[in-house]
């Protein structure tokens, strides 16, 4: 259903990938906001995937695209994410530039 | 034919009945999987040891090949494609993968296509699986480390995944060999099954607008099997490898479904894995949910900004304290060995030209290196450890912000520390890097790492003028030593490539995306494998291009003769030929311009016949010293020990002499194998060569600096 | 042995392992240009 939902770009801030984000809206953050300001333990959807061709298409190959939930395994260096049952580690620049909806614990 | 399949029966151990025809041509079979799926271990598992790797052609893309005899007695050829995790066209890895099975390659497209699906991470693997059975050629899936889910509590419905798959479905567990013979069976019958196809449904209105993209791509040549499954790719990002008419059909499509509201970036991703949502909710039964594995519970450590740090560094200070101590009892074997063949032959054959050939030349040139075989085999086998392990991964991960900071990826770890066992896998291995600068600036750096190949001058040199002190702990000063000369290697990477990154590779760096597998035990049939691929390939090179080599510096190091006045000691006469012959008239040529360095001619004779490969400076000094040098088989360190200088009687060796000489390997790029191999990564031809001769010259200057610097130092510290 | 036929088989052997040595660099030459026409690479170093 969420799939549904947000199957259309939203308009989200698109960010080019190397951006980094601001980490102040860790925990202020309900609407969206950027994968990078999630913290350990956090689950969330993904509502953009604001990269470049390569690494878009990779991301989203790997189970990270519109629609897809994540939750956040590790944030202390870059990001530890659990997607679809694998760990995929992240860059702090591509997590600024995916945008989520952090879900309720 | 008839006498193969006879002896294949009788030796089988599954009963099969006897094939109804003998086909002459073997069957082709490609194995395709994401990375750390065992995809490896399993074409090890079915093929045995007979596997040759080469190239695909015109693309640096690794291409292993290897065959074992069918049940039936029919050959198959099993070709490992490179691990992918999508038939993404922008990435060279993959888009070779569908390339090849689409039939554009300049290789007859498979008869099967075997698909390697690791069991824990089915969810995951099923993507690339629902886009391979969508070309439309005969497949397997192998459902492979199905124990290791078993014991996490994962059950897989096999049968129902056949069904929903419509592909066989065999479990295995490549590490074990267990599922092969299984899965051999599978191969071979899978070409008289149904074809598979899409299974994943499309709405309507997406198939409607794809429509003319496919239409479009058949026009352009692509297989009609093919053209569905390239569409949705296309879709994502219009390439530019089709014609206009694709690409005018593309950005149509695009708009129609926007219009329709679907987002046309992520619609394949969203259709595969909304279909992938139902097959597991049908196939896989997780009771215990994987929220938190142990492998997170390790990784809690191991990626700590600090622990995690210490214990990186901690497990490299172990892995070059093992490969000095571990190997020094086998070395020692080796070593006396050696010596007695020396002997042996020496007595048997009698004086003259070729006993002086086989003993100064071949023993104590191929010898001096094979010494060196226990060191890199058990470098090969701490490397096999920590890749196998699931640790290289996380090496990456922690390692990727500091990179980041030289301007190199996180991806550009793995081949750096491949530098440690030889550069030319390691330049390879830079394949995995996308972005041409990123390749590039890995490629300059990556000799810069001390490759196993120094090992021998290191320990050699470390060996007979490094005091042997006990520092505490497990570390003594021969073991800081050599690590000292591995730091100084590694950190010069990093600096140069810094400095390559803001000059010549102006550009930003790709941000890392990178899987970590769960943590396993190694297999040690596999890292057996591997060692033994290794090692035998350092031993191949000892018996061709470095024994070759040693008969050649043999014979420059003794012809012309001269005639020596009588009268005169013998170690008198042997010096003066020596420095009559072609090589000493070389070296005393060079001489003037390493003298600065503290090096005398005969180190600079070692140092230019080094250029072809760096362990011939030992073979090299071997065979210079046991023409030279005294015939009572005293060892080479000895007699280095005992070189004198004939004017001053000072010692020719003293250990700034010794440290500056490893200083200059540690950056000078004596390797005809790197220079040819970097020549061809770095864009091959002209463009290869001017960046070739780029890092061989800036390697040289920073070797003569770095060695003309220790003898500096030493003199102003007043020990040189 | 006769020295004459010590001289004549060090004299193959050493002349062999020229040969050898000296085809070993002209191959990996070849190699190269050959690879450098097959890839058709662009002049920023990126092989398609």
């Amino acid at each position: 259903m969420l799939r549904r939902l947000f199957s259309r770009p939203t308009a989200a801030p698109a960010g080019p990938c190397l951006n980094t984000a601001s980490s102040a809206v860790a925990e202020a953050c309900l609407e969206s906001c950027a994968l990078m300001a999630c913290t350990t333990g956090r689950r969330a959807v993904v509502v953009n995937v604001g990269c470049d061709g390569a690494e878009a298409c990779r991301l989203r190959a790997m189970g990270i695209y519109e629609g897809a939930r994540v939750s956040v395994v590790d944030s202390r260096n870059g990001l530890l994410l659990q997607v679809r049952g694998a760990r995929l580690a992240i860059g702090a620049a591509v997590a600024a530039a995916i945008t989520v909806i952090p879900l309720p614990n | 034919m008839g006498a193969a399949s006879d002896a294949a029966r009788a030796t089988g151990s599954i009963a099969v009945p006897p094939a109804p025809r003998a086909p002459a041509s073997p069957l082709r079979v490609a194995l395709v999987g994401n990375p750390n799926t065992g995809k490896s271990t399993l074409f090890n598992a079915l093929t045995g040891m007979r596997q040759r790797v080469g190239n695909f052609a015109g693309v640096t893309v690794e291409r292993v090949e290897g065959s074992y005899t069918g049940a039936d007695g029919r050959r198959v050829s099993v070709l490992d494609l490179p691990g992918a995790y999508s038939l993404d066209p922008h990435t060279p890895d993959e888009a070779i993968a569908l390339d090849l099975l689409a039939g554009r390659a300049d290789v007859p497209v498979p008869d099967v296509v075997v698909i390697v699906a690791d069991a824990l991470h089915l969810e995951r693997n099923l993507y690339l699986v629902s886009q391979l059975i969508e070309l439309g050629l005969p497949a397997v899936v192998a459902l492979n480390q199905i124990d290791a889910a078993t014991k996490r509590g994962l059950q897989v419905d096999v049968v129902e995944l056949i069904h929903e798959l419509g592909v066989t479905v065999v479990p295995t567990v490549a590490t074990k060999g267990e599922g092969i013979d299984r899965l051999r069976q599978a191969i071979a019958r899978a070409p008289d099954l149904p074809v598979p196809s899409r299974r994943m449904p499309v709405p309507r209105v997406a198939e409607q607008a794809l429509r003319p993209v496919e239409q479009a791509l058949v026009d352009d040549g692509v297989p009609p099997a093919a053209a569905g499954l390239e569409a949705l790719l296309h879709l994502t990002a219009p390439g530019t490898d089709h014609g206009p008419a694709v690409h005018a059909a593309v950005v149509a499509a695009r708009s129609q479904l926007l219009d329709a509201g679907l987002n046309p970036e992520s619609l394949e991703a969203e259709l595969r894995y909304g279909w992938i949502t139902g097959v597991m909710h049908r196939t896989v039964k997780d009771p215990d949910g994987q929220e938190h594995t142990t492998s997170d519970r390790v990784d809690r450590l191991l990626l700590h900004k600090v622990w995690g740090m210490l214990i990186f560094l901690a497990l490299m200070g172990i892995v070059f304290q093992a490969v000095f101590f571990w190997a020094a009892p086998m070395q020692e074997a080796v070593e006396s060995a050696l010596g007695w063949a020396g002997t042996q032959v020496g007595s048997a054959m009698g004086e003259g030209d070729l006993q002086s050939l086989i003993v100064d030349g071949v023993i104590a040139g191929v010898g001096g290196v094979l010494v060196f075989l226990p060191q890199i085999a058990i470098l090969f086998l701490f490397i096999g450890v920590l890749e196998d392990s699931g640790y290289m991964a996380r090496a990456a991960f922690l390692m990727d912000r500091y990179m980041r900071t030289v301007g190199l990826h996180g991806r550009s770890f793995i081949p750096l520390v491949s530098g440690f066992a030889c550069a030319v896998p390691a330049i390879m291995a830079t394949r995995t890097i996308e972005r041409p600068r990123d390749r590039l600036a890995t490629i300059m750096v990556v000799p810069l790492m001390s490759c196993s190949a120094r090992l021998p001058v290191y320990t050699l040199l470390i060996g007979a003028f490094v005091p042997a002190m006990h520092i505490g702990g497990f570390l003594d000063l021969h073991g800081l030593v050599l690590l000292g000369m591995y730091l100084l290697g590694t950190v010069s990477a990093l600096v140069v490539a810094f400095f390559f990154r803001r000059t010549l590779l102006r550009g930003q760096t790709q941000p890392l995306i990178l899987e970590l597998p769960p943590y396993r035990i190694p297999s040690p049939r596999a890292l057996a494998t591997t060692v033994f691929h290794r090692s035998s390939l350092f031993v191949r090179r000892a018996g061709t291009v470095i024994l070759a080599l040693s008969i050649v510096i043999w014979a420059l190091a003794t012809y012309p003769r001269s005639d020596v006045p009588d009268g005169i000691p013998d170690e008198a006469v042997q010096e003066m030929q020596l420095a009559n012959s072609f090589l000493g008239r070389a070296g005393h040529a060079i001489a003037p311009a390493v003298a600065p360095l503290g090096f005398d001619w005969k180190i600079g004779v070692s140092i230019v016949s080094s250029f072809a490969a760096r362990e011939v400076f030992v073979s090299a000094m071997g065979t210079i010293y046991g023409v030279g040098g005294s015939e009572d088989g005293a060892g080479l360190p000895e007699k280095l020990r005992a070189e004198r200088n004939p004017e001053t009687g000072a010692p020719v060796y003293t250990l700034a002499t010794a440290i500056g000489l490893m200083v200059f390997y540690v950056f000078a790029l004596m390797c005809m194998s790197t220079v040819a191999i970097s020549i061809r990564e770095a864009g091959g031809g002209w463009t290869g060569v001017r960046w070739a001769a780029v890092q061989f010259g800036y390697m040289l200057a920073l070797a003569y600096l770095g060695a003309w610097l220790v003898r500096i130092g030493a003199g102003a510290f007043g020990w040189a | 042995m006769s020295p004459v036929a010590q001289t004549v088989i060090v004299v193959l052997l050493v002349a062999g392992a020229a040969l050898y040595v000296a085809r070993k660099v002209w191959l990996s030459v070849a190699r190269a240009r050959r690879e450098r026409n097959a890839a058709g690479c662009g002049a920023d170093g990126c092989c398609k």
